[in-house]
């Protein structure tokens, strides 16, 4: 059975019940407008509006819910020797995220966030942390091609707040 | 922007350093961090020690937010070089809840750290048990005008510095004080006067006996002069 997802730019998506019962979101939706899998009338005459996502972050997502649909659940996360907790990102993952600028990879979180697709959320927060994970802020500043509007007074004054950070 | 409990999920996968790095990278991104920080509510802040034994501090912060408590944590533990091992003394003991039990050699380098994240945040409540003077004036400098809806102090039988205190107490705005007091000294006295005039509400228990010469009576007469309601 498929369910007809519609994102804010009216653009429709029908997809397999399955990648749609990856989001809690949805599935909470589906759950409230009485649609189930075993009544395809439910499916065929209901879509899901979803106002929070682009049609183009939608298209994303799905492509990561279609290679994870068969996923078992991950056991998550392990705090490492600095206490990072860290979830591992499959090959698969990184490869799909990699070519992603931070302004798309946010948004893209934002829908996982609003989505509630745990997996999604987490690989996109561990490839960001991975990202900044040991630079410098000037590197930091040079990765994300940002503009530092923070003058050498200020970032004086910041240093010496948080000097405790770089014993 | 990200919505904080997206934010909240890179800081945790992120170390305290990096994320405190960000706050140099622009304007923007110190307002994330600090942003993230500014909302946060610690319901309350207690610092204990036992009253003859000053050579351990207990710290307890309850937060309002559970992704906010496990941030926190994150950063203390990494911060301090807490091992896995040490964790026990570094613990929730329920939702929100940060203890942690220190070396009073440490109290140093948790109070640099505590400065910064402490200076943008919100207190509700401040709970001091037997504070010795070198941890109650840093809570001075650190909270002085900050404002708290209550404070609650037990003050020692041997060791009362009512003057930081009393200035605690005026500095923050507190209207609302509770705590046990021993009145077996006229500087006692005197503190509990000075206290209720400063005061709204306040709600003190006397242990011990009373100072030679003083009657109760007497003092609760003056206590009903005082502006406290």
């Amino acid at each position: 059975p498929n369910v007809k997802l519609v994102t804010s730019d009216n653009e429709e998506f029908v997809v397999d019940f399955r990648i749609a019962k990856m989001s809690v979101t949805v599935s909470r939706l589906m759950e409230a407008m009485n649609m189930s899998e075993t009544d395809d009338a439910s499916l065929l005459s209901n879509s899901i509006p979803l106002p929070n996502v682009t049609k183009a972050v939608m298209a994303r997502v799905i492509e990561w819910c279609e290679k994870h649909k068969n996923d078992e659940p991950k056991e998550e996360k392990e705090n490492d020797k600095r206490g990072r907790t860290t979830h591992v990102v499959s090959d698969w993952d990184k490869e799909f995220l990699k070519n992603d600028e931070f302004g798309r990879l946010c948004q893209l979180m934002g829908a996982a966030n609003y989505l509630e697709i745990k997996g999604l959320f987490n690989d996109i927060s561990q490839t960001i942390a991975n990202m900044i994970h040991g630079k410098k802020s000037d590197e930091i500043a040079e990765m994300f091609n940002i503009h530092c509007d923070l003058t050498e007074a200020e970032k004086k004054e910041i240093r010496k707040k948080t000097a405790w950070c770089e014993d | 922007g990200l919505p904080r409990d997206a934010i909240a999920n890179i800081f945790v996968s992120l170390d305290y350093r990096s994320t405190i790095r960000l706050r140099e990278v622009c304007k923007h991104t110190k307002e994330v961090v600090d942003g993230f920080n500014r909302n946060t509510v610690i319901s309350l802040l207690r610092l204990e020690c036992e009253e003859v034994d000053q050579t351990k501090i207990a710290i307890a912060l309850n937060f309002d937010h559970l992704i906010v408590y496990r941030t926190w944590t994150h950063w203390i533990n990494t911060a301090m070089n807490f091992s896995r091992a040490a964790l026990p003394e570094c613990r929730g003991t329920y939702v929100g809840a940060l203890e942690i039990t220190i070396d009073f050699e440490e109290i140093g380098k948790f109070l640099e750290i505590f400065k910064y994240l402490f200076g943008i945040i919100e207190c509700d409540h401040l709970k001091l048990d037997y504070i010795p003077q070198q941890i109650l004036q840093w809570c001075l400098d650190l909270l002085g005008s900050k404002k708290m809806s209550l404070i609650c102090i037990n003050i020692g039988r041997y060791k009362t510095y009512f003057e930081i205190y009393f200035d605690l107490i005026k500095g923050t705005k507190t209207e609302n004080v509770e705590g046990t007091l021993d009145l077996t000294t006229q500087e006692s006295i005197n503190w509990l006067l000075q206290l209720a005039n400063t005061t709204k509400l306040f709600d003190i228990r006397v242990n011990g006996q009373l100072l030679a010469g003083f009657k109760a009576t007497s003092i609760v007469r003056e206590l009903l002069h005082t502006n406290c309601d």
